[in-house]
């Protein structure tokens, strides 16, 4: 008997021969090509903590998994032994709209959490890609999050409570369920984006807002790259009640209406930005914003076109899923999320753009433009795309941004630093990997600096 | 080593500042603003650069000499006292403004500049510093990021946490790490959110980049009162469930107002039971609608009288009653006691039920000016630290006022930390392995344990002193583990 299969008898007796997957079966959870030799898919806490004991006794390797819709992201694994889904813990075990706060366990998925405090009027306030499969409990592992962020935060803005599975099959707790604490140390900012790495994640405690009166959406057609600083500091500094702000180019813009099959302004920049309020508060809000824009000496034109619900629904659930669908869209290329200060995010379109001139191909390129995320897509007309990457990496750098490429074939991730060069503070990170997970078990590997 | 030549070798980093020392200085840094536990360091050194910092550590940790690192001395836990005799680095002298960058609504400070310093810096550009901690005149910014420091409109901005972007830190090695930066999400762990309210047990924050924000177009201030604080307590409750969130919901209770009226004069009404202080901001356009549906739910709940600050100094006064409340209870009592407890928000009217109890059993006067739209309440317990007996029974009415907060499935602070005060109380929430985990986090920062050593967690063997209760839960779960183990290994 191998001791793989001294392992699947032992998970089996925890977890159902119905909910352990073996041999081919495992092919669904492959992580970037390498299929698990086992997927656990334990009912309850206790059947978690089994598995994990279980797996560390005979020493094999755990990988947590929610959804599955952002498993792409990070280092090829070398081996995967057990992955462990998530997938039946989707309880929500408290929810008083009155505190505005929800705890449910980490295999909850956003969607059936929203349709949970639709009716109350409330909703957590986090929009990333996938939302119809994404757990809440992915979500925090790999720190997602979408255009709301500007108004709501991230993850680390929402999150009070978290519990966790260690390897050792201990479970912990940190936070509380109240919305504001200081008690003992903020460990659910260490787990946020730790991508499995430490502990698995079962149980989080969530501060909620409520639904918006009413929200309008604005695209700005943008014909000269130099306005678009001018503009981007107009509209952060004007007062609205500004939740969305994102600046496409022409390449991602025409990939969106074809994906949506819907009309959208063409022009070589476009400007989406969202406002909220009573219908009466946004159109004030739309009517000053093109006054304003207006006003502002520009090179060439800036105009404001308000979007109908018919456009305007389909286009941000189509921005929301661009760092998943500009990869699926596209199999030979990378995708990286690339952090930038605001001021440079003009500057990152002009290098990308001039790049990809160069190569004589035409590359998306979006930003989260109030908070200096981007994305980009890379590809190449026939140069492998690791060069691709390093003309990426050199503006980057340029711009003394960090960079992470979300998606790539694993040929490409096997020969690039997919979280780029670690900071000075990457000894304490690996410490930190040390003491939660001494044998390197859980999520080996895939992390940044091979953690 | 003898204490000569310490305070030559600490002289030598620091000068030309001065090193202090002698019995009669040490006296303002035996304790911080919770005066109920005291401690006199060795020394206090000023430094006024980071490389001073490195030095300072470098040689107290060469002599194996525990030192903590002190802000403006306003925490309310005492995360501030040097156990043990330690050395007291005083971080106020490194209090400049490194960089305003407007167009990426950053700053760059040293952690001894003044919370307020930074909003006045900003203000003429239209910026802002958003977490106002009612010490803000007085305390830092590296004190408020060791703390995770809140305020009044935290409840709509968000604490210290959310506003900090990145650290560059002395750890206790010696070693400077920068942590987090300018751009958002850097890849990696989170240390920047981790090290935000460590209270100042994982190293020395040298730098601070900190998000600024957009002055509000329109601010407007009303004053509620009402009869009783159960009709305070339900409005509360009303306001939120109308899905507004206002910038800042305060309350004070009668006691509170009365103090606060004899200091300020801001025109409170004193015979109301609580008044409710709240603050809508952002866009003017709606701001009308809102402040009206606000109104009508203070009346729903038996409002006495809405007030509404008519301009700027009526607003200013009004906040100048609630920012310096705390000082005005000291002209009800030689001494008080704060309290910074959590609770549900639905909990509240329970919550100052269950208060005004304590106050009665054990024959001592609380008064209660809190931040009621996020449950963080602020009991101060009035009491006569020359009276034994009195003194005694503060201590038991601020552990009934915990037992409390965590009864009624709060936490034991939200904006004043844990610190020496109430680590004591930490198993009262977290089991011995949740307790483990900080304890393991705090050795990869700080293995020799001489940083700011006695704060936040009781000791290994201190978890099971006292009334130490168990997770339910976790009890349950941990049984079923082994069950599920049992039939596994039988099995297999």
């Amino acid at each position: 008997m191998s001791a793989h299969d001294r392992l699947a008898a032992a998970l089996e007796s925890v977890v159902g021969a119905e909910w352990l997957l073996t041999d081919t079966a495992t092919a669904d959870y492959a992580i970037d090509g390498v299929s698990p030799r086992l997927v656990a898919v334990p009912a309850d806490e206790a059947q978690i903590a089994a598995v994990l004991q279980l797996a560390d006794e005979h020493r094999m390797t755990v990988f947590p998994h929610g959804g599955g819709s952002h498993m792409a992201l990070g280092n090829c694994p070398a081996s995967v032994d057990v992955v462990l889904s998530l997938r039946r813990l989707q309880s929500q075990l408290a929810y008083e709209p009155g505190d505005m706060t929800t705890t449910v366990q980490a295999g909850m998925r956003l969607a059936d959490l929203q349709h949970t405090l639709r009716p109350n009027g409330q909703f957590l306030a986090l929009d990333p890609s996938a939302a119809a499969t994404t757990t809440v409990g992915g979500i925090v592992a790999a720190n997602l999050s979408g255009p709301r962020r500007l108004l709501y935060g991230s993850a680390r803005d929402l999150l009070l409570g978290i519990a966790v599975m260690g390897m050792n099959g201990k479970r912990t707790q940190a936070g509380g369920r109240v919305v504001k604490n200081v008690t003992g140390y903020d460990l659910n900012k260490l787990y946020i984006g730790s991508l499995g790495t430490l502990a698995v994640i079962v149980e989080l405690t969530w501060k909620v807002h409520p639904l918006p009166p009413g929200e309008l959406t604005i695209a700005v057609r943008v014909t000269h790259h130099e306005d678009l600083l001018p503009i981007l500091q107009r509209l952060l500094q004007m007062p609205l009640r500004l939740n969305s702000l994102v600046l496409l180019n022409a390449a991602t813009v025409h990939e969106l209406a074809a994906q949506l099959d819907i009309t959208l302004i063409d022009a070589a920049y476009v400007l989406v930005l969202r406002v909220e309020g009573s219908s009466q508060v946004t159109s004030h809000q739309a009517h000053r914003l093109s006054e304003s824009l207006q006003h502002l000496p520009l090179c060439g034109a800036a105009t404001p076109q308000t979007c109908d619900e018919a456009t305007s629904e389909p286009l941000w659930r189509g921005i929301e899923e661009l760092p998943l669908s500009l990869a699926a869209a596209e199999p030979d290329c990378a995708v990286s999320k690339i952090s930038l200060r605001i001021s440079e995010v003009p500057d990152f379109f002009y290098d990308m753009q001039t790049a990809a001139s160069a190569s004589g191909v035409s590359w998306p390129v979006f930003a989260h433009a109030g908070n200096g995320i981007a994305y980009v897509r890379l590809t190449s007309n026939g140069e492998p795309i690791l060069n691709q990457i390093r003309t990426l990496d050199a503006s980057v750098t340029r711009l003394h941004g960090r960079r992470v490429i979300e998606y790539a074939p694993v040929a490409v991730k096997h020969q690039c630093e997919v979280w780029g060069t670690p900071g000075d503070d990457f000894a304490l990170m690996r410490a930190i990997k040390t003491s939660f997970d001494p044998h390197n078990r859980l999520n080996p590997g895939r992390f940044i600096g091979g953690l | 080593m003898d204490k000569h030549t310490l305070l030559q070798e600490l002289a030598a980093i620091v000068a030309p500042m001065p090193v202090l020392s002698a019995p009669e200085e040490m006296l303002v840094y035996e304790c911080d603003g919770h005066t109920l536990d005291k401690a006199s360091p060795i020394a206090v050194a000023f430094p006024t650069s980071t490389e001073q910092v490195v030095a300072l550590v470098k040689l107290a940790s060469t002599h194996h000499l525990p030192f903590v690192a002190r802000g403006a001395g306003t925490g309310l836990s005492g995360g501030a006292l040097a156990l043990d005799g330690g050395l007291v680095i005083e971080m106020n002298r490194m209090n400049k403004i490194l960089e305003l960058d407007y167009v990426n609504q950053r700053a760059v400070v040293q952690p001894g500049l003044v919370n307020l310093h930074l909003s006045l810096a900003a203000a003429d550009a239209g910026y802002y510093y958003a977490p106002d901690p009612s010490s803000q005149g007085a305390c830092t910014i590296g004190g408020n990021v060791a703390e995770n420091s809140g305020g009044p409109h935290t409840l709509k901005y968000g604490v210290t946490t959310n506003h900090v972007l990145g650290l560059k830190v002395v750890l206790p090695t010696g070693d400077i790490v920068h942590l987090g930066g300018p751009s958002l999400d850097t890849p990696g762990y989170d240390l920047t959110g981790l090290f935000v309210g460590s209270e100042g047990t994982f190293g020395i924050v040298t730098e601070i980049t900190v998000r600024l924000m957009r002055k509000p177009e329109a601010v407007k201030t009303i004053l509620g009162s009402f009869a009783t604080i159960d009709d305070a307590s339900n409005t509360v409750s009303g306001i939120i469930a109308a899905g507004i969130v206002p910038a800042a919901l305060e309350m004070m209770d009668n006691l509170t107002i009365q103090a606060v009226e004899a200091a300020t004069g801001a025109g409170l009404p004193l015979d109301a039971g609580a008044v409710l202080l709240i603050e809508l901001d952002g866009i003017a356009a709606g701001m009308e609608e809102d402040a009206a549906r606000i109104a009508e739910v203070c009346n729903q709940h038996g409002c006495l009288n809405v007030r509404v600050a008519k301009d700027e100094a009526e607003r200013a006064l009004l906040w100048k009653g609630r920012k310096e409340a705390f000082g005005a209870i000291g002209r009800l009592t030689p001494n008080y006691y704060t309290h910074d407890g959590v609770i549900p928000r639905t909990r509240l009217p329970e919550a100052l039920q269950r208060l005004l109890a304590i106050s009665h059993k054990h024959n001592l006067r609380i008064a209660n000016v809190f931040h009621a739209g996020d449950g963080n309440l602020h009991p101060l317990v009035l009491y006569n630290e020359k009276d034994a007996d009195e003194l005694e029974r503060t201590h038991q009415a601020g552990e009934d006022i915990l037992r409390t907060c965590v009864e009624l499935g709060g936490v034991l602070s939200g904006e004043h930390g844990i610190g020496l005060e109430k680590k004591n109380c930490m198993p009262w929430l977290f089991s011995d392995d949740d307790l483990e985990v900080m304890h393991a986090v705090r050795r990869v920062f700080n293995p020799d344990n001489l940083c700011n050593p006695g704060k936040v967690i009781p000791l290994p063997s201190r978890c099971r002193c006292g009334a130490v209760t168990h997770e339910p839960d976790a009890a349950a779960t941990q049984e079923a583990v082994a069950a599920a183990l049992k039939d596994a290994h039988v099995r297999s």
